[in-house]
């Protein structure tokens, strides 16, 4: 799983797959700004067969963050 | 002009809902057709003859529109089109209108459409293109009196039309249509004077067809606008500069 969400992060953000790292942080890098975010969730949806929450979109603010989030929901 | 592109439609069991699925039929799109009547809906699909599919939904319940979607993504990965046309009439004096019916009406005619967009971007950032287009009315632009809360609601659909098509850019153009008075069920309840009045007080001395209606919509969701967004059309024959 943590493979596929690095791959969906370096595919929406445009990023090298080495930032893709647990302390990487929403707003924290030029690439993973409001209108990213948004590509990011289109991403992390479409590769997962998720629909995620407003809450938890909200609350996707790391990529730690992001694989909690996204646990919660293939494990549902 | 549709081929291959998947639309989603709201409010489609009847009116401009009904009329702007068969537009988009003739012109080959895969047809989401949403509403609340089965029966009307499975007519709908019956008479355009392509393939399509329905959906009961009732837009003014976020739940139902989440539910919605994960059903939709079953049958598409790809979502080209949205027609967020689901809305209800309120006619109340400002002092005769409740907090229930004011929540009810901003609950059909802008949550709805707040959470459909809100689910259906997502779906079309995938593919980098899409088109939105928003029913509001001319009385979203002019107001109209004993229709303040439903003309605040259409306003509200306009402001978020306008703002969307900034934050959804470059890939989703959103647009709205701002209809005059349609020849739909919705005005079944007007005195026939008033038609009467309504009519002679527009240029072109009549209501709009639903279909007339449909095709503006069609024209936003077509490439023929594909450098258009955040604009509202009116379809009104000229009535918007006269209080309805």
């Amino acid at each position: 799983m943590e493979e596929k969400l690095k791959e969906a992060f370096v595919e929406a953000l445009m990023i090298e797959s080495e930032l893709v790292k647990d302390t990487l942080k929403y707003n924290e890098i030029d690439a993973w700004d409001s209108v990213a975010h948004m590509s990011l969730i289109a991403e992390i949806e479409d590769r997962f067969e998720i629909m995620l929450d407003t809450d938890d979109i909200i609350d996707m603010s790391s990529f730690a963050k992001a694989k909690e989030i996204v646990t919660k929901y293939l494990e549902k | 002009m549709l081929q291959d592109k998947w639309a989603l439609i709201t409010g489609a069991s009847r009116g401009i809902g009904r009329a702007t699925a068969k537009e988009f039929a003739l012109q080959g799109a895969h047809l989401l057709l949403v509403g609340r009547d089965f029966e009307a809906l499975k007519t709908l699909q019956e008479e355009i003859k392509i393939p399509s599919n329905i959906f009961i939904c009732d837009v003014s319940n976020e739940q139902e529109i989440k539910e919605l979607f994960l059903k939709i993504r079953k049958i598409t990965k790809v979502l080209d089109i949205v027609v967020n046309n689901a809305g209800i009439l309120y006619s109340a004096p400002l002092l005769m209108s409740k907090r229930e019916d004011i929540e009810k009406v901003f609950a059909t005619n802008f949550y709805s459409v707040v959470h459909i967009s809100q689910y259906a971007s997502r779906m079309m950032l995938t593919k980098k293109q899409g088109s939105i287009i928003n029913i509001s009315s001319v009385m979203g632009i002019n107001g109209a009196s004993a229709h303040s809360i439903y003309s605040a609601s259409k306003a509200s659909l306009i402001a978020l039309t306008k703002s969307l098509a900034r934050e959804l850019s470059p890939h989703i153009r959103v647009n709205a249509i701002a209809p005059g008075v349609v020849d739909t069920s919705l005005i079944n309840g007007m005195s026939e004077e008033k038609k009467k009045v309504l009519k002679e007080r527009t240029p072109l001395q009549r209501f709009a067809k639903e279909s007339e209606v449909a095709k503006s919509i069609l024209f936003f969701a077509t490439d023929m606008s594909s450098f258009i967004t955040g604009e509202v059309l009116r379809v009104d024959g000229g009535l918007c500069s006269i209080e309805i």
